[in-house]
């Protein structure tokens, strides 16, 4: 593994945009940057292809032992919602995808960060942007990349698809999410599928129906929503999604997945594995150095580094119910530019990598997108 | 360690295996009165009230089967609930049985009396056979004093005549026609046989489906409303029928005309009409749960068709009376005991309200603007309709307001365009909160 500085393209700007990708710029800040990217080798490739399938694993006996041993209250799952998730664990409701955080210098076995299983973004850049960034500049070599195929194939496969209209829907005012939203509604279109777009403030409820609607109050049946979880059951229509026919992506069990809470869980399940960091709950302090995350949190807000007696910490508004400790496992330096390997699941299997770089040791919202390419050795 | 040894003595007296009664006589002529106790009533009253937390817990479990076991529960609940608090007194009379309640006064002719003392030692009163369901009368034990039950057990045995053959049944010397009973028993028998494969059906359905609370229903792109609409005017249409069916059979009591069979299997069928009216509407329910995954829907028909059920049920004085054999004895509540009871209007009253309730319970007035919402209800009460501020949304142009939920709020809503049951805005209030979370 390694950072290649390299020339961005002259006219990267409308190549992305080309693409789809609107926000590859944050702030007056570039958030795509081409200025350099990461080489790996194919058995490097190979590591992150199985380790990635090989904690997918891990997540699923772990969501089994969350429903055996009744662990949704550690979790701050609400009771309620508790036999929503074993229900459609017990149904196998389908996942569309996830994407693990992983940390890896090229040595040694990649570590799990977290796995962002409910709405993970930068899948667009992830599939599209950078292959073909790789198409237009080093086309003699290969990207650890099938996230396309693979979602186009999971859309395909999808029950009553030419009857049921797909309903995507995001919060109105996020750029990035609408773009990702946008990508995977292509996708779905491109699999057949009949989708309509909305956001998630203008879903409704008709009481008369016991149904979420559409604009056209029309009845929605299947939902993919970029929107969190833990959110939508605290908000006011969340009671109602214990009885509405409708069917939801990603599926509830991934509430548990999405929860920080796992990581105690995984390695309480599979102490020692060479994947995976040790992690405790806060009632079981972690000796050394460590990172406390909140059970609930997104884009690198509220967490705490504490090592050597100092303390590193991000702003936000997260954390409110309790937070995990993880063992503080340094992410690689090069040259000051600290890279986060986001590994993506699709449809249950590894398809691809994206890197996330940022010039601190806390991957956030503002952090970077570089592509990658791969040789054989 | 005991000083002596206890002896047992074998029972010397070879005392027949019968309740204990009090030692009074029970005159020929006399009339026994027993009331309810007012505390053991409230009691009856409150148990209820203190248990609804632990239903609550079963409902909201998220399993279904304990959620159906719990409505079952409560329903048998309210049943045993209101027939002890609406019961004021029963009174034994040399040849009747009155039950005398808030809803009206229900008698037992005691020519041909089956009992039952069960092992709480409740009492129950059953006209000529133990499956004659809809002429029986209970009394419950908690209910009454000692010296009553005693009185009463008494008062069988001396005036009626009760001979008891264990201790849990008893009966009078029958003066029933064999022909009427023969036949009301297998109108019965082929009830409950509908009944029971009703039920088996019902369960093999709950279980194999997989129900939960979270069973989206298998018509997932039918709209549930008209279809559920057609099932409650179904329902209501089922309770003509029964009642016209059961008018039939009173009928044909009175004009007595066709040969004794004819009728008494006129009345047969009639009671066989009743059954699959009642086990159709609680079919209706099935399916509405089985194609949109409701369970209120379930549970609705199921106790409609329980009221439907309950009083389509057959009554051996029917019978009886249409063998003409035996006429019961002569009673100003005979002919009404052929006609649906209250209990079949009820259910159409609880059906009515439980549509309203659950299909109806958020809807809101919708106008067309904001102005036309505050001079009706407020500023407090109005809010825009989420979604379509700026963009036009669904309604097209300006945006909507909804007021206050239907049939609440203090004002009028002269100025509403319409009613609408779809609220918006329940989702995203907490997106605004938060700069990203897209992970």
């Amino acid at each position: 593994m390694q950072r290649i500085a390299v020339t961005p393209r002259d006219n990267w700007r409308e190549r992305v945009e080309s693409v789809g990708m609107l926000y590859h710029t944050i702030d007056g800040v570039p958030y795509w940057d081409e200025s350099a990217c990461y080489r790996f080798t194919r058995s490097e490739i190979d590591m992150l292809d199985t380790a990635t399938a090989e904690l997918h694993s891990l997540c699923l006996q772990a969501v089994e032992e969350v429903i055996r041993r009744d662990l949704f209250t550690r979790l701050r799952i609400p009771k309620e919602f508790a036999a929503l998730v074993i229900d459609s664990w017990e149904n196998d409701e389908p996942t569309l995808y996830g994407r693990f955080d992983l940390v890896w210098d090229g040595n040694g076995h990649p570590k799990m960060y977290e796995y962002n299983a409910d709405t993970p973004t930068s899948l667009l850049e992830a599939s599209v942007v950078q292959w073909f960034w790789l198409r237009e500049t080093r086309p003699d070599y290969d990207q650890f990349n099938s996230i396309h195929e693979k979602l186009i194939r999971f859309w395909q496969r999808w029950p009553n698809l030419h009857t049921t209209p797909i309903h995507f829907a995001c919060a109105g005012d996020a750029m990035e999410d609408l773009g990702n939203l946008e990508y995977l509604r292509d996708t779905a279109l491109q699999g057949g599928a009949r989708t309509r777009r909305l956001f998630i403030e203008e879903i409704g409820w008709d009481s008369a129906r016991l149904d979420f609607v559409d604009l056209d109050d029309a009845p929605i049946r299947v939902l993919f929503k970029l929107y969190p979880w833990e959110w939508m059951i605290r908000e006011e229509f969340g009671r109602h999604l214990t009885r509405a026919r409708i069917r939801l992506l990603e599926p509830p069990w991934k509430m548990v997945l999405s929860n920080k809470g796992i990581l105690p869980i995984l390695w309480d399940l599979f102490e020692g594995h060479p994947n995976l960091l040790p992690a405790s709950f806060e009632d079981q302090p972690l000796l050394g150095e460590f990172v406390r995350k909140p059970l609930f949190s997104r884009e690198g807000s509220n967490i705490e580094i504490h090592r050597a007696g100092s303390v590193t910490r991000t702003p936000g508004s997260y954390g409110g119910d309790g937070y995990i400790m993880q063992r503080y496992q340094p992410l690689p330096d090069f040259g000051g530019n600290y890279p986060v390997i986001g590994s993506w699941v699709i449809d249950g299997d590894p398809a691809g990598i994206g890197i996330r770089e940022d010039a601190t040791e806390i991957t956030t919202n503002g952090s970077r997108f570089l592509p990658h390419f791969f040789v054989e050795g | 360690m005991a000083l002596f040894e206890k002896i047992a003595f074998d029972q010397m007296d070879n005392q027949p295996d019968q309740p204990e009664r009090s030692l009074r006589n029970w005159q020929e002529g006399e009339t026994l009165t027993i009331r309810y106790r007012l505390w053991p009533k409230l009691s009856t009253l409150i148990t209820p009230i203190i248990l609804l937390p632990f239903f609550r817990l079963f409902l909201e479990d998220g399993f279904f089967v304990f959620q159906i076991l719990c409505v079952v529960a409560l329903v048998a609940c309210c049943q045993i609930g209101a027939d002890c608090l609406f019961t004021q007194e029963i009174m034994l009379t040399p040849d009747r049985i009155f039950k005398n309640g808030l809803l009206g006064i229900q008698e037992l002719p005691v020519y041909d009396l089956k009992l039952q003392v069960n092992k709480q030692e409740n009492l129950k009163f059953y006209h000529g056979s133990d499956k004659n369901l809809r002429e029986s009368i209970t009394v419950y034990r908690y209910l009454i004093n000692d010296d009553d039950f005693a009185d009463t057990l008494g008062y069988l045995q001396d005036v009626y005549h009760v001979s008891f053959t264990d201790k849990t049944t008893g009966a009078t010397e029958s003066h029933c026609s064999k022909i009427a009973l023969d036949q009301f028993l297998k109108s019965a028998g082929s009830y409950r046989l509908m009944a029971g494969f009703f039920l088996l059906f019902a369960l093999i359905a709950i279980f194999t489906v997989g129900l939960s609370d979270v069973f989206m229903g298998m018509a997932l792109s039918l709209p549930a409303y008209p279809v559920r609409v057609s099932g409650i005017a179904l329902a209501i249409a089922g309770f003509f029928l029964i009642r016209h069916w059961s008018s039939t059979s009173r009928r044909s009591s009175e004009g007595g005309s066709a040969p004794v069979m004819d009728r008494l299997e006129r009345a047969d069928l009639n009671a066989f009409y009743c059954a699959t009216v009642a086990v159709l509407v609680a079919g209706v329910g099935l399916v509405l749960f089985i194609l949109f995954g409701n369970a209120l829907d379930l549970y609705l028909f199921m106790i409609v068709a329980w009221f439907y059920f309950r009083d389509g049920y057959p009554r051996l004085s029917t019978w009886e009376r249409l063998s003409a054999s035996k006429p019961a004895p002569e009673s100003s509540l005979a002919p009404t005991q052929l006609l649906p009871r209250r209990s079949l209007q009820i259910s159409l009253v609880l059906m009515g309200t439980l549509a309203v309730m659950s299909y109806g319970e958020e809807n809101h007035y919708l106008y067309a603007n904001k102005k036309d919402c505050q001079d009706d209800w407020g500023d407090s009460s109005c809010r825009e309709v989420p979604g379509e501020g700026g963009s036009g949304g669904s309604y097209g142009g300006s945006a909507h307001y909804y007021g206050p939920r239907y049939g609440i709020g203090s004002g009028r809503a002269t100025r509403a365009v319409g009613v609408t049951s779809v609220s918006r805005g329940g989702f995203g209030s907490l997106g605004g909160f938060h700069a990203g979370f897209g992970g």
